[in-house]
Parts: structure tokens; sequence; C-alpha cells
């Protein structure tokens, strides 16, 4: 516990920062701006500092000792009443090999985003808006990261909701012409979701005990719920309890997740609100916040009801293969920039589901490694999409066409994302997917869906080809003349991002190397 | 020692890939970066030389593997393992040697050719990506390297097609070329996918052992048959068999030199060479589908090639019969004469696009129509590019001669044993149609009168760097590189050393028909028996099948000087059915593509209006029901309050009638309460 608290840091930092910028005048553009940039870059060394102390061999998932960088600490504690008895909430902060890719992509897009939002006045036509709209930025980065960190469930809870409020107002007030209809409807829909998990989170405390000062206390420590002895016998959740609730249980936190993911049908949410949302919401969006979804399910689903996911794997991996295929048409059947991609993201998180439905090493890993790339990748796609819509404010695919030779640096960087998007080998996502596919494949139950979902490899290579025909190829208009390629700006984004792509899609084992032991553990915890 | 190969194999492949990420990343002012690729090609074609010569002189015998692990998940017995592949046979020095000798002479051609490009740099990076991307191809032992290659051919080849991308027939040709391949791929991945789960591994050579073993997916030799088909699916995209060979023709709109080493170097090649590399887990159902496959293509493709006009277009559809022709090879389970045949039809079909493209160069025009007569003028291209013809067609002392007769000779062993002589027609009349177009192509560019003036004027051969890969192609093309004996290739090194069957491939006991593998030999002595036997029948089959057609072609075009024109009545209908291409892409136009598309847009439909309706119904709902119950809590509740607010006003109107603010009657009032109260109290 003497070490240095990395998490608390990369956690609160920008919540801290974010109360700092309250009280600088508005007028203060540069400091704003300046303020939060420096933030992401202490998060990045950060996260830089807790990569390079990682040990590889821990175990991470249902053992305290597994877990690195832990600080855990009581936090809140009353006794005396009434139904609770006693209220115990921890301080406890962790990573394992689960969580630390989620941090390190958390870490990327929030620098991706904050480079992004430079211009976020001049970009979404709202002069001296900046401050509000770092501050709700780095709220936002606090959110992120704490979901990816926390190991106490109410802890984790007030996280998931955090990420929630800053969102709501991004999208409401940055946001496009439809603004308001898809902030509140993301706020809706999401919040119905985080009901379901917070009526499981109480009856989960309920049925759990966990020691405490000599005596037996209940608790919301996430551990604690995932070793079966801890469970009171006639707590509601308790397997001994006959009446239990488990399975309404791991459906709420299951539905709960799903929106988040978004998986079908829960996903209508999605292409709205990315529409609406200014170009760096929407990279958070799809980079960071879908994979809540995913992580949750791995990290609280999975050990604590193992069970009922044994019960519903095949049920999983469908709506898997639902999302991979029915997302890919519809990506393929829109006029939309924007929502071509946001449909992507529908499709390519379905391969996430597939892989983490596989019950096996590949494709688990698979999958967190595809949420790692689908992060990156989708991040160069929404910039994409912003670097255009920025120079034309137009997103419809008619209405470009032959912009290659206009803008040759920009279309080398589109083409670059477009092909790591449909998984072409030697970049990142080939190799998460070929996980998966592998890990799917080998499993009997769910051989049929994997073959129906690999339609999902031809539809994506169609729907991404043709946005690049339609914008880069073909008969230029006059009106794109003038046209500026690349700026330095979108370099600092796309450059970092390209050189992940590439990197990881040639040698991914540092990646795989964090999550290994983890996953194998989560195997062994759950069997 | 064989280290210092596998490290030289290692150069060779990422030479090229070297070569593209300089010309890619060259800043604008390095306009001559392209130079520099070019140069970076060239050592890895002398490096490719190198080995090729040693490998054959000093390890003939010997596979060389190096192998290690990119990555490995998992702790329990078997944990998967990611290994990295490098193989060296034979057979890949060749295809190292043959790829890269191709392609420096594609990127020579080039210097001139693109001479006037503006992106010349991306240009030539391009090609050294589609180089490294097919030098890894042959260079590896297991089915998941060759799916990756295969993918990055494919990835070079969108980028080179679609290098013209402001035109819009290239725009549609590069989508198109990469869609139709990952068709093929998605049951190239699936046979992947089925092999590993069968094997744990990737290693082709393990899996072959396995299979020689009796060890078949799920048991059964029905699924080894599928895992094989499926694999097969991706080559017939890449080599562009019917039905996905639409691709290939479209893919002309990219530059010439690119077509040239498309269609003989990579890309196309890639496919027979997987098919090639598999031949030993082919079930004898395999072979029959894929010689079916390979023939019809072949005959289908000859026949549309008869009657374009755009030579390009004649070129491609050739392209399309040939590879027709190598694939059948394989399903009649003539092994060396498929690879022989892919590697000397890389070097006359190279030729002959680099010849069209000089000739294109010239004239500004790909329409034979606007050519004719240009012997005189293009001398260079003339010679060789007759040289080239004469290659296809299988003339005597001509590779070609060498290699078809291989596979005509197969099939029609074939057909003597099993009785079945489909194959052999199959092969007959595609060279008797071979024959026929390519002299076609010949007399209507080079012959008669120049039928447009200003294009023949300006005609000429033009420099070094165009002319000298023709010359080197065309002196390829006879037979005393390869064998000293015109005849045939029979002890000759390329089938003793280069495409031998590796013993190590060989299975112990494993009989498909023709096949009956024993020790030493995949054929059985039956087989090789009949193939000595029918080699002479094979050779005059082969001469009145060059007689037939190039007399056919002189006939029509020399002596009675015929256009190119549709005919009239029955004969029309075949002519324009042959020019439209069987009419296939219109087929996909109305079937796979709408289809695709409608259900996008169906699928679109439905998720606006049916799964977010649902949920927008359901808000529209709640806003409902919030605006009743506000009417409700308005009326209703809210009334209720007002109510009993008025029934207690009524009550306090009646109680403050009783405070009148006049002393005496609170007086009389507490007097009557006094006298009430002792009377209570005194009563009790």
């Amino acid at each position: 516990m003497s070490q240095f608290p990395y998490l608390s840091v990369l956690t609160f930092l920008p919540l801290i920062a974010a109360l700092g910028l309250i009280f600088v005048p508005a007028e203060k553009k540069n400091t704003i701006r300046y303020t939060a940039l420096f933030v992401v870059i202490v998060q990045i060394l950060a996260t830089a500092l807790v990569w390079f102390g990682f040990n590889f061999d821990l175990t991470g998932i249902n053992k305290l000792e597994g877990y690195q960088f832990v600080e855990k600490f009581t936090w809140i504690y009353l006794t005396g009443l009434p139904i609770f008895d006693t209220f115990k909430v921890d301080y406890f902060l962790a990573v394992d090999g689960l969580s630390m890719p989620m941090v390190i992509l958390s870490t990327i897009i929030a620098f991706v985003a904050t480079i992004s939002s430079w211009n976020i006045e001049e970009t979404t036509n709202k002069p001296g808006s900046s401050k509000g709209y770092f501050i709700l930025l780095l709220i936002l980065n606090t959110g992120t990261m704490g979901v990816f960190v926390a190991l106490d469930f109410f802890m984790f809870y007030i996280f998931w909701e955090l990420v929630l409020l800053p969102m709501y107002f991004l999208i409401g007030i940055w946001g496009g012409p439809r603004k308001e209809y898809a902030a509140i409807k993301f706020f809706i829909y999401t919040l119905a979701g985080s009901v379901l998990i917070l009526l499981v989170i109480i009856g989960l405390y309920l049925s759990v005990l966990e020691p405490y000062g000599g005596s037996k206390i209940h608790t919301f420590n996430m551990l604690a719920m995932m070793d079966k002895a801890n469970f009171t016998s006639d707590g509601m959740m308790s397997l001994l309890n006959p009446g239990n609730f488990r399975f309404l249980a791991f459906l709420g936190l299951f539905i709960g997740f799903a929106i988040k993911i978004p998986l079908f049908p829960f996903h209508t949410w999605l292409p709205d609100a990315h529409v609406e949302a200014p170009t760096p919401i929407s990279v958070i969006l799809a980079g960071v916040l879908l994979k809540m979804g995913g992580y949750a399910i791995l990290r609280i689903i999975y050990p604590i009801f193992p069970e009922q996911v044994q019960q519903w794997a095949w049920w999983i991996a469908f709506l898997g293969m639902i999302n991979i295929v029915y997302g890919a048409f519809c990506a393929l059947g829109q006029k939309d920039f924007k929502k071509l991609i946001a449909y992507s993201s529908v499709s390519h998180m379905g391969f996430v589901v597939l892989g983490i439905a596989t019950y096996s090493e590949l494709g688990i890993a698979g999958g967190v490694l595809q949420m790692f790339n689908h992060g990156t990748v989708t991040a160069m796609l929404f910039l994409i999409v912003g670097v255009i819509y920025d120079r034309t404010h137009k997103r419809g695919l008619d209405d470009f066409g032959g912009l290659a030779t206009q803008v040759p640096m920009y279309t080398g960087v589109v083409t670059l994302a477009f092909f790591a998007a449909f998984g072409l080998p030697g970049l990142s996502s080939f190799v998460s997917e070929l996980m998966i596919f592998i890990g799917a494949f080998t499993s009997d139950a769910i051989r049929v869906l994997t073959v129906i979902s690999a339609i999902g490899i031809v539809l994506g290579a169609v729907y991404m080809l043709r946005a690049l025909q339609k914008i880069f190829l073909g008969k230029m208009k006059d009106e794109y003349k003038t046209l500026k390629d690349l700026t330095v700006r979108e370099y600092v984004m796309f450059v970092p991002l390209g050189i992940i792509v590439i990197l990881f899609g040639i040698y991914p084992t540092p990646m795989l190397d964090i999550m290994n032991k983890t996953i194998s553990n989560l195997l062994t915890a759950i069997q | 020692m064989n280290t210092h190969l596998t490290l030289l194999q290692a150069l060779v492949i990422l030479l090229p890939l070297f070569g593209f990420v300089v010309a890619i990343l060259a800043p604008n002012k390095m306009k001559k970066m392209y130079l520099v690729e070019t140069g970076i090609m060239f050592v890895s074609l002398v490096l490719a030389a190198i080995l090729f010569f040693t490998k054959i002189f000093n390890f003939s015998e010997e596979i060389i593997r190096s192998q290690f692990t990119l990555f490995s998940l998992g702790m329990g017995e078997k944990p998967f393992e990611l290994l990295v592949d490098l193989t060296m046979d034979n057979m890949t020095v060749s295809l190292l040697f043959m790829v890269t000798l191709i392609s420096f002479l594609v990127h020579f051609f080039s210097l001139e050719y693109m001479a006037e490009d503006p992106l010349k740099n991306r240009y030539f990076g391009y090609l050294g990506l589609f180089t490294f991307s097919m030098l890894g191809l042959v260079s590896t032992g297991s089915i998941l390297f060759i799916y990756i290659f295969w993918e990055l051919v494919g990835l070079s080849s969108y980028l080179l097609i679609g290098f013209w991308g402001y035109k819009d027939e290239a725009a549609d040709a590069c989508s198109k070329a990469f869609i139709t391949n990952r068709v093929g791929d998605f049951g190239f991945f699936l046979g992947v996918l089925t092999l590993f789960i069968t094997y744990r591994s990737f290693d082709l050579f393990y899996i072959f052992g396995e299979i020689a073993k009796g060890s078949y997916p799920y048991g059964s030799e029905v699924w080894l048959t599928v895992a094989g088909l499926l694999l097969f699916c991706g080559a017939i995209g890449k080599s562009a068999q019917f039905p996905l060979h639409v691709w290939l023709p479209d893919a002309m709109a990219g530059p010439t030199p690119v077509s040239a080493l498309i269609h003989a170097a990579t890309m196309v090649a890639a496919g027979v060479y997987m098919i090639v590399r598999l031949f030993p887990m082919f079930t004898e159902t395999a072979f029959i589908v894929i010689g079916v496959i390979g023939g019809f293509s072949a005959l289908m493709a000859a026949t549309v090639a008869l009657t374009q006009l755009d030579i390009k277009k004649i070129l491609a559809y050739s392209t399309v019969s040939q590879l027709g022709l190598m694939v059948l090879a394989v399903g009649v389970g003539a092994y060396q004469a498929a690879i022989i045949h892919l590697m000397f039809h890389a070097f006359f079909k190279a030729g002959l696009f680099l010849g069209s493209g000089s000739i294109i160069h010239a004239t500004h025009s790909q329409d034979i129509m606007d050519m004719g007569g240009l012997r005189k003028k293009m001398p260079v291209a003339f010679y060789t590019t007759l040289m080239y013809a004469l290659s296809l067609i299988g003339f005597p002392l001509t590779i070609g001669f060498l290699s078809k007769e291989m596979i005509l000779t197969s099939s029609l062993v074939l057909g003597n044993m099993t009785g079945n002589y489909i194959y052999f027609v199959f092969v007959v009349l595609t060279s008797v149609l071979t024959s026929f177009y390519i002299f076609r192509y010949i007399f209507l560019i080079f012959f008669g009168e120049p039928r447009n003036k200003h294009a023949y004027e300006h005609a000429n051969d033009l420099n070094i760097f165009i002319k000298l890969p023709l010359i080197v192609l065309a002196a390829l093309c006879f037979f005393f590189f390869f064998t000293l004996n015109p005849i045939t290739l029979h002890g000759s090194y390329v089938t003793e050393l280069l495409f031998k069957f590796p013993d190590i491939l060989l299975p112990k006991e494993i009989t498909h028909g023709f096949l009956t593998a024993s020790p030493g030999n995949i054929y059985s002595t039956e087989y090789m028996h009949s193939l000595h036997e029918s080699e002479l029948l094979a050779t005059l089959t082969s001469a009145l099948i060059i007689l037939a057609g190039v007399g056919t072609a002189w006939y029509m075009y020399m002596k009675k000087k015929l256009v190119p024109k549709v005919p009239e009545g029955a004969l029309g209908k075949l002519y324009l059915f042959s020019q439209n291409k069987w009419y296939l892409d219109e087929l996909y136009g109305v079937t796979v593509i709408k289809g695709t598309h409608l259900t996008a847009a169906l699928m679109s439909w439905i998720d606006k209006n049916i799964v977010d309706g649902v949920i927008n119904l359901g808000a529209w709902v709640t806003v409902a029901l919030g605006k009743f119950s506000a009417a409700f809590d308005l009326y209703v509740i809210d009334g209720l309050v007002n109510l009993v607010a008025w029934i207690n006003g009524f009550f306090s109107m009646f109680i403050r009638k009783f405070q009148t603010g006049k002393v005496q009657s609170y007086l009389t009032l507490a007097m009557v309460f006094i006298v009430l109260f002792v009377m209570y109290v005194f009563s009790n």
C-alpha cells in the first residue's frame, strides 16, 4: 500500500482539474485547453508507468492477490441502519489483465479526443463555450477511467452513472440539429439500464456477507460476490435459497450492460447519439463507452453468475451474430457517412459478444483485444468523418466523390482505417477477429452461428469499400477544388492511432501478454 | 548454412516491403524516390537468384523451415500458439525467382510507361507491396500465413487497379476485385478454421501427415472434401475461376504494367499456387469439382475472348482461360503440369500484356479497331508478341508447348483410365479457341491495313525501357532455358528438381482413383505407363489444334480480310452472347448485388421503423401517459385538493359567522359555555 496511488491519479486528476477550471474565466480559452491537455498527458505518463510496472503473472478476477496497484480502504461505514443494518463502501481501485487494456484504451482515446476538441468553439459554432465543454469532458474522463478500475460495486455504479451526465450535456449542447432528441434518447435509454443494474446491486449487497472487524457484514466488494461461500443461505441471490432471483439478476445486469455495448435490439440509441454528437464525443462514445458494456459483462456477470452465463451462452452468441450481420447490412444501407460508421460499430461490437460467448481463452481474449482494437480503429473512423465535416459541413456519401487526388494524405489515412476496420491481415482488428473466429468455431454449439457471422467479413469489405469509392474515387465536384489536406493537429491525432493499428496488427503480443493469465483465471473461476 | 538461406529468403521478401514504405512515406519533395524503390526491387531480384541457385545446387532435397512463436495464449495442456512460418522448398525458390524477375521487368517497363504520372512514388510503392505479398505467400508452410498474404495481395491489387481512381471504371473495378475476392475468401477462411479445429495447427506439412495417417475432420472423408473445397473457394476468387472470374477483365482499368503483374506473377497465380500446395489434402470428389470448374472456366473464357474488341480484354479472358487449364490440371491430378504451366504462362502472359502496353502507349488506344498493320511500325512489339502467342498456343520449341503438352496428356490419360474424357474435351476445345483468338489478335493488330491512320503514323517501338523487358520475356519463351529436349520436359531439371512432388508430402497409402500413391510416387505404375503411351497422340492432337485454330483465324482475317462485327441471324446472337461475356455481369447485377442492396435497405428500414419505432412508440406512450397524469393531476388530484380546500372554506365561512368582533356576543357565548360546563361537572 506504500506505492504511489497511480490509479487514483489516473481517475481523479481530470475531476480535480475540472473543479479547478470552474474558477478560470471563460475567456481564457487557452488556459482551459492546455489544462485539459496537461491532464491527459499526465494520464498517459501514469498509464505508461502502470504498464511498465505491470506484473504479467498475476491472475486478477476473483482474488485480491491477483490484482495490482491495489488501493483499498473503507470509504463509507454506517451502522444501525434499517434493512441494510450496516452500509459499507470501500474505496477500492485495482487493475488486472482485464482492465489494463481498457485503461490503456481510455487514456489513448482521452488524448485523441482532447486534441480533436481543440477548436470545438469553431467547429460547433458556439463561441465562448470552451470552459463548459472541457469541464464536462474532464468529468467524463474520470467516469470512464473509474469504471475500468473500480472493484467496489457501489463505486463502479457511481462511475457508471458519472459517465451519463456529462455525455448528456455534451451531446445536448454541442450536438447537431437533432441534438435534444439524441441526448435525451441516449440518457433515458442508458438510465433505464442503470436502474436494472442498481436493483441487482442492492440485491447482491443484501445477499453477500464479508468478514469485517470480527463480524460479518454486507459488502459491495465484487470479489466477495464472486465467491459462492459468501452468500447468506437466505439471501435472495443465494444458490441455497430455492426461490433465488439469480436468473432475474443475471438478466437485469445483462440488459443493463447490453444497452451500452449496444446489443440488438437495444442499439438504436447509438446511431442517433453518434450522428448528433460532435466529433470528439463520438470518438469517446464509440472508443470507450461501448467497451464499458463488454468489460462489465466479463468483469461482473461472468464471475458472479457463471451458471446463468453457461446456460445462456448460445443466446449471447446468437445476439452477437445478429449484431454482426444486421449491423453490417444496416451500415450498407446508410447514406450518411457518420451513420455508416455508427452501424459498423454495432457490427464490430458483435464480434466482441461472439468472442466472449465462446467460453474459450482464445475467444474471450479475442473479445477483449477486439474491444481495444475497435476502440482505436473506430476513433480513427469518427475523426475521419469529423475532418471532412469540419471542412465541408456535409456528411452524405453522395455529396462527395473523387477526393483522392485532391487530399492524398487524408485518403491514405482513410484507406488505412477502412481496411483496418474490416480486418485486413497485418492490421490490428484482424488478429482479434481471427482469435474470436477460432474460439467460436472450436465450440460445437455455436459453430453454425460462427459461419453466419463470417458473412460479416464479406459485408464489412462491401460497405467500407462502397464508402471509400463514393467519397474518394470517381469524378470530383468543382466545389472541392479548394479542399485542404490534413493539418498538423490532425496528424497528431491520426499518427499515434495509425501506429497502434499497424503495430498491434503485426505484433499483438504486448497486449495479449497483459491479459493472458487473467483470462485463463477467468475461465477457471467460472467452471 | 540453412539459417543463412532463411535470412536470405527473409531479405528477398522484406526488401520490396521496405521499398513500399520508403516510397509511400517519401515527402512530396523527393520526387525520385521511386527510383530507389526500383533499385531495391533489383537487389531483391539478385538475392532471389542467389537463393535459387544455392538452394537448387546445394540443398535440393531439403525443405528448409524456420518457425517462431508470435504469441501464445492459454495455459492448458495445449496452449494456442501462433507460429510465424518461413518455409522454403524448390517450388518456393523457383517462384521467388520468377516473381522477382517479372516484378522487376514490370518496374523497368513502368519507368517509361508511367513517366508522366505525378504520383509515381505511390505507384512504385504499391508495386513493391504487391511483390512483397506474393513473395510472402509462396514462402510459408502455414495455411494461416497463406491467408494473411492472400489478403495483402488483395489489398495491393485494390490499390493498383484503383490507381487511376478518378476514372469511374477504375473506381468500380477495384472495389469489384476486392469484394469478389472477399466472397471467395469467406470460404477460404472457413476452410482454414476447419483445418485448425481438426488438427490444432496451421502447419500444412503437419496436416498433410495427419491426413495421410487417416485423420480427417470430424473423422469423415466427406468433411475433408468440404474443407478442401472451402479452401478452393479462395482460389476460385483469386485465380478468377467461374463463377467469381468477373473481376479480372474489369481489373484492366489499372495501368497496363499492373495488369501484366496481376495476370502473370502475382494475384491470379496465388490461387493456382495454393491448390498445388494443398494437393495432398484433396479427396477424389474434391479433384472432380476442381477439374470441372477449371475446365468450364477455361472453355467459357475462351469463348468470350473470341469476340472482344479491347485488346486488354482479349488477354484478360485468355488469362481466365489459361488459369482454368491449370486448375483443371490439378483436378486431373497433374501436379507438375499445373505449376509448370503457371510459371511458363507467367512469362508469356506478362510479355503479352507488356506488349499490349507498348501498343497502347504508342497508339493511345485500346480498341483493336484503331490498330492494324502495326508490324512495320513496331517490329520489336510484333516479333515478341508473336513469340508469346506461339507459346500460348503451344507451338513446338516454345515453353508453352512443353507445359500444354503435359496438361493435354494428363487429361487424356485420365480419360483412358477412368473412361471420363470430359477434361480432355475441355482442353482440346479450349486450345482450338485459344489458337484462334490469339491469332485474331495478332492479325488484327499487326497485319492488314491501318484502320486509324493517325494512330498508325505516331506508333513506334519507343525506347529501351519498353523494349528490354519484351525481349527478355520473349527469350524466356524458348525451350532451351528449361530443357535440352524440345519435345518433353521429362528428365529436365524443371520436373526433376524444381517442381518434383516432395517426398515428405507423399502419403503412405492413399487412393483417389487415378492416384494410387505408393512410397516414392504419387501415381500408379499403370498411370505412368498410360502417360508414356499417350504422349504421341497428345502431340498429334496438339498439332491439329494449332492448325485448326490458327488456320481459321488466318482464313477469316488474312484471306477474307474480315473486320470484327456482329454477324446476321442466329450466329449474331451467339456473337453477342460471347461479346457480352455470357451476360454474367448483368446476371450478378440483378441477383447478388441487387439482392444485397435490397436486404441492406430492408434492414435499415426495419431498424428505423420497427426496432427504433418500438422505442419511439414507448417514448410516445410515456409522454402521453405523462400528459394524462398531468391532466389527471390538474383536474382530479388537484381537484380533490381544491375540493378539500373548498369544503374547508365552506365550514370556515360558517364558523366565521361567530367571529363577529363584538365583545358582547363573545361574552354571551362564553357565558353559555361556562354554564354548560358547570352543569356538566355537577351532573356527575
